[in-house]
């Protein structure tokens, strides 16, 4: 009774999600409530590098965060500053504002230079403030702040007779304050409608294209007004797409989405996979979101090739995995599978096939899953506390493929109801063993890839790959990602006519994903004031027009 | 290999090298230039390189006598007191001690000024592998080879490996001394080592009565795996401008194992304590046993004695001390041991035998060129066997 009891859960959970993953999650369908986010590393770097530049030493981690609804952009929305996150928020504060006005960077990174560099100088540390404070808190600083930064440096500059010194003290101060590392998106209402201020706009849509906060015009467009009429939107979104910085906001969204942040934690074992070095680990996982941007962003081609695509980019240790040669050993360089090999599209690239595999072996069960989850957006439960993982982990010697040691295992009917779901789709990568690398056989015995994808039957990785491209769910669950991502919640069914015409235009557009990020952030949903306990929350009425909030 | 094979290639290297398109095909590799389709390319990455022999751990049965005494116990047996010592420190301004001559000569650039005073003990042994380089069974002279012990590899055969006779108690060239673990630390460290050796036209890798084998400089680094070795399979560049180290010869397989025939010189470059030198192996042969991953073997040749004594002296002697070694010592040795390429004249060897064994890993072997059309070939090419 029990094993009928989960093998129907997990098949109508299945099928309910791939159907109807809106209805089911209806208790979480309101706009999120406006909540303030944190920035998230990847915004953090994108920010500051475009402020001070590349030179400057940037922190590779800030706080963790959960993933919601599949995205950790999500999770951003939820995220605490705990005290060891707030160290390293101080600790990279400090390396960043003593880069920025060492030497050999503050020649070019200062707009004024001081009277006297043992002394203060209110002016040029005035000027100094008002133009990055603008641009850390996506506002034009009050004159009340802009003092108060003004006479921090002053006595800092006092205080440690160094005009520069004063000015990375204080510096250091303005990137731990909570207006540059949360993100609260400021409403009004205006003519009885609810909606983001022009600068919250700003930063909405920075954030999806960029994964950025709002550079200097966009901030003016949002400061003029501009960004509130269609043709200064449609300009800004212009601008933002054909930027080269469009590939940053790609590559989040697609490191978010295919959970890459589990390459922190990815360990194989070296006596079973001594070839796959940390720089492969790194690797792999550049190698994916490389193709991805070259393939999305700089060829603008169909988003569903990125499961057949032989086009991909290579480095020295990658092509060891692989198998092949490459003409430059000592840089990335794009290579192309030939035509009849068995690599093509993400699936069969390293990144994916190890990370979901065990440590010492493949898993047909975490690929099928990632692919069922990722790709299609459905839900595949977690296995029974009480499983029983024997057949697996020490198998039987005499059988020698994770197709039979599946079968062995799946006949506990605890089992097969889930393993029915994942194992047919994760079989047909058994040809690739849990670091990716091709092998002809699995202990000596033939491996059977055959398998199966809803109604589309395939023999390989290759066919599998195929189906995935042509299967109906994977543009669908991209614009579902990137909807939820876009929005920063998950989307539910009040957003079913959003999504069925943010489905359509991207089919129309040939499954473009610049035009789909296009078309999300034309639409005004896109810019609709979150809720605050189901009702917005008015600050401030004048003419039509309430703030809610102050800050974008 | 098919007969059409090298028929081909000799006609391709046999042009007048005046067209683009000549030139793009005899900068391919030879897999490439008319090689049937199922022959198959395996190109190797040299890992590890050290000197040959019956070596023990303690090394009481190859040196029954004790290691070899260095410069510092030299030096102490040719002046005695304290105050002697400490004159010819003085005099000569140096603590290495290796100006013993009786003229201040160094031992180590003069070796033949300086006689130690101490005993010098060749290493003993029977068995070590290796080729039998001078076709006797038994060591005795020829015309142009000397008198000397043989050894015999597993199989009973007589081979030739003098050098151990030199080293073969010598601390700092047995296992894991300081010369050698020099040579295995330089391996992955400096690119100078790269010794890529490519074997084309191979129908069976168990055996195959005749392949093609190219050696050459590489450019590109090993790296270590996780597992204590190194990584296979990675891309190595040919140094096609150190063209001179490009070699070919031809080669069969037997057993699994590639026995190549004898190269008159053979040179590679390579380091010793930092020192980097070129090494040229005589009448070189080499055997390795192919394996998944890569090959084990060896290189068997002669090594001409004065140019083997001079760069030895620069890497080796000059850390003398450190080293745990004595240059007149090892001079005498290498002489009194040399079995090849007898002077008429004075009847003394001038060359010596000498086996090094050496482990490979897999590397896709790819050649640069000026032309990028010749990259993107070579590296198509490579890729046609399906990853």
């Amino acid at each position: 009774m029990k094993s009928k009891f989960v093998w129907l859960a997990c098949t109508v959970g299945l099928v309910l999600a791939s159907a109807t993953a809106i209805a089911q999650q209806k208790s979480e369908t309101q706009p999120a409530a406006a909540r303030a986010r944190l920035i998230t590393q990847p915004q953090y770097v994108n920010t500051l590098r475009a402020i001070f530049g590349p030179n400057v030493k940037y922190p590779s981690a800030l706080a963790p965060m959960n993933r919601v609804g599949g995205l950790v952009e999500i999770g951003a929305s939820a995220a605490v500053v705990t005290g060891g996150a707030l160290d390293r928020f101080d600790n990279g504060a400090r390396s960043i504002a003593k880069d920025v006005f060492d030497p050999s960077h503050r020649e070019y990174l200062m707009p004024c230079r001081p009277a006297s560099e043992m002394k203060p100088d209110d002016a040029c540390a005035r000027k100094f403030f008002a133009q990055v404070g603008r641009l850390l808190f996506r506002r034009a600083l009050t004159e009340k702040e802009l003092k108060a930064y003004t006479d921090i440096a002053h006595a800092s500059a006092v205080s440690l007779g160094d005009f520069y010194s004063g000015m990375s003290a204080t510096l250091s101060g303005m990137l731990v304050a909570p207006e540059f590392i949360y993100v609260a998106p400021a409403t009004e209402v205006v003519r009885g409608h609810s909606q983001l201020t022009a600068n919250a706009k700003a930063v909405r849509l920075s954030m999806l294209l960029w994964n950025s906060y709002p550079d200097s015009e966009l901030l003016t467009a949002a400061e003029n007004g501009s960004l509130n009429t269609d043709k200064g939107l449609v300009k800004q979104v212009d601008r933002l797409l054909a930027s080269p910085r469009l590939a940053d906001g790609v590559r989040n969204f697609f490191a978010d989405m295919l959970i890459f942040e589990s390459f922190e934690t990815l360990a194989k074992d070296a006596k079973i996979y001594p070839s796959f070095t940390t720089q492969v680990t790194n690797d792999s996982k550049e190698q994916t979101l490389r193709t991805i941007v070259s393939h999305l962003v700089d060829e603008n081609l169909d988003y569903r090739d990125i499961f057949t695509t032989r086009k991909t980019f290579l480095t020295n240790d990658l092509a060891a995995v692989y198998g092949v040669a490459i003409n430059d050993p000592d840089r990335w360089v794009p290579y192309e599978f030939p035509a009849n090999s068995r690599r093509g599209g993400l699936l069969t690239q390293i990144s994916f096939l190890a990370l979901y595999s065990h440590p010492g072996r493949s898993s047909p069960t975490r690929r099928g899953r990632a692919i069922r989850e990722i790709f299609l957006c459905q839900k595949v439960p977690d296995p029974p506390p009480n499983v029983d993982f024997s057949a697996i982990e020490n198998p039987d010697p005499t059988i020698k493929t994770a197709r039979a040691r599946l079968t062995a295992h799946s006949a506990n009917p605890v089992c097969a109801g889930c393993h029915k779901i994942t194992d047919p789709i994760g079989l047909a990568l058994e040809s690739f063993d849990g670091a990716g690398s091709y092998r002809a056989d699995e202990n000596g015995a033939v491996i059977d890839t055959s398998g199966k994808l809803n109604d589309a039957s395939f023999v390989d990785a290759t066919g599998l790959e195929k189906a995935l491209h042509d299967n109906p769910s994977t543009p669908s669950c991209l614009v579902q990602r990137m909807t939820s991502y876009a929005l920063g919640r998950q989307v539910g069914a009040d957003d079913a006519s959003l999504l069925s015409d943010v489905n359509s235009k991207f089919a129309a557009s040939g499954y473009r994903v610049k035009d789909l990020l296009r078309v999300i952030a034309m639409d005004k949903t896109f810019y609709a004031a979150p809720l605050i306990d189901n009702k917005p929350t008015v600050e401030k009425a004048d003419a039509g027009t309430s703030k809610v909030g102050s800050k974008s | 290999m098919a007969l059409g094979v090298s028929s081909f290639f000799r006609f391709l290297t046999g042009l007048q090298v005046g067209t683009s398109r000549v030139a793009l095909l005899a900068a391919l590799p030879l897999a490439l230039v008319g090689t049937p389709a199922s022959a198959e390319t395996i190109g190797l990455v040299m890992t590890s390189f050290h000197l040959a022999g019956p070596f023990t751990n303690d090394g009481k049965k190859e040196c029954p006598q004790g290691l070899n005494p260095d410069n510092r116990d030299n030096f102490r047996a040719q002046y005695k007191t304290p105050e002697e010592q400490k004159e010819i420190l003085i005099k000569y301004g140096s603590t290495q001690m290796h100006y013993r001559g009786p003229n201040g000569e160094s031992d180590t650039y003069n070796p033949e000024a300086v006689k130690d005073l101490l005993p010098y003990y060749d290493g003993l042994g029977t068995v070590s592998v290796g080729v039998n380089l001078d076709s006797t069974k038994d060591g005795q002279a020829t015309d142009k080879t000397c008198k000397h012990a043989k050894f015999a590899n597993e199989s009973g055969d007589a081979v030739d490996n003098q050098l151990f006779r030199v080293f073969g108690c010598v601390k700092a060239l047995r296992p894991q001394g300081l010369y050698d673990s020099f040579i295995t630390m330089e391996i992955p460290q400096l690119v100078v080592n790269r010794w890529l050796v490519e074997i084309t036209g191979v129908d069976d890798r168990t055996n195959d009565n005749q392949v093609d084998v190219t050696i050459a400089h590489g450019l590109d680094e090993i790296v270590p795996d996780g597992n204590g070795g190194f990584v296979a399979g990675r891309s190595q560049r040919v140094d096609e401008k150190a063209a001179s180290y490009i070699q070919h010869t031809k080669g069969r397989i037997v057993n699994g194992v590639l026995i190549t025939d004898p190269m008159p010189e053979l040179r590679i470059t390579g380091s010793g304590i930092i020192e980097v030198f070129e090494r040229r192996f005589k009448d070189a042969r080499l055997q390795l046993k192919l394996t998944p991953t890569g090959a084990t073997g060896f290189v068997a040749a002669y090594h001409d004695v004065q140019r083997f004594y001079r760069f030895h002296a620069k890497s080796l002697g000059l850390h003398g001390v450190a080293a745990n070694v004595s240059m007149p010592s090892i001079y005498a040795s290498l002489l009194r041991n040399a079995d090849g390429d007898k002077d008429p004249a004075t009847g003394q060897c001038t060359s010596i035998s000498g086996v090094y064994t050496m482990d490979f890993v897999n590397a896709n072997i790819v050649r640069q060129s000026s032309k990028k059309e010749v990259a993107e070939v070579i590296s198509k090419g490579a890729a046609t066997a399906r990853p």
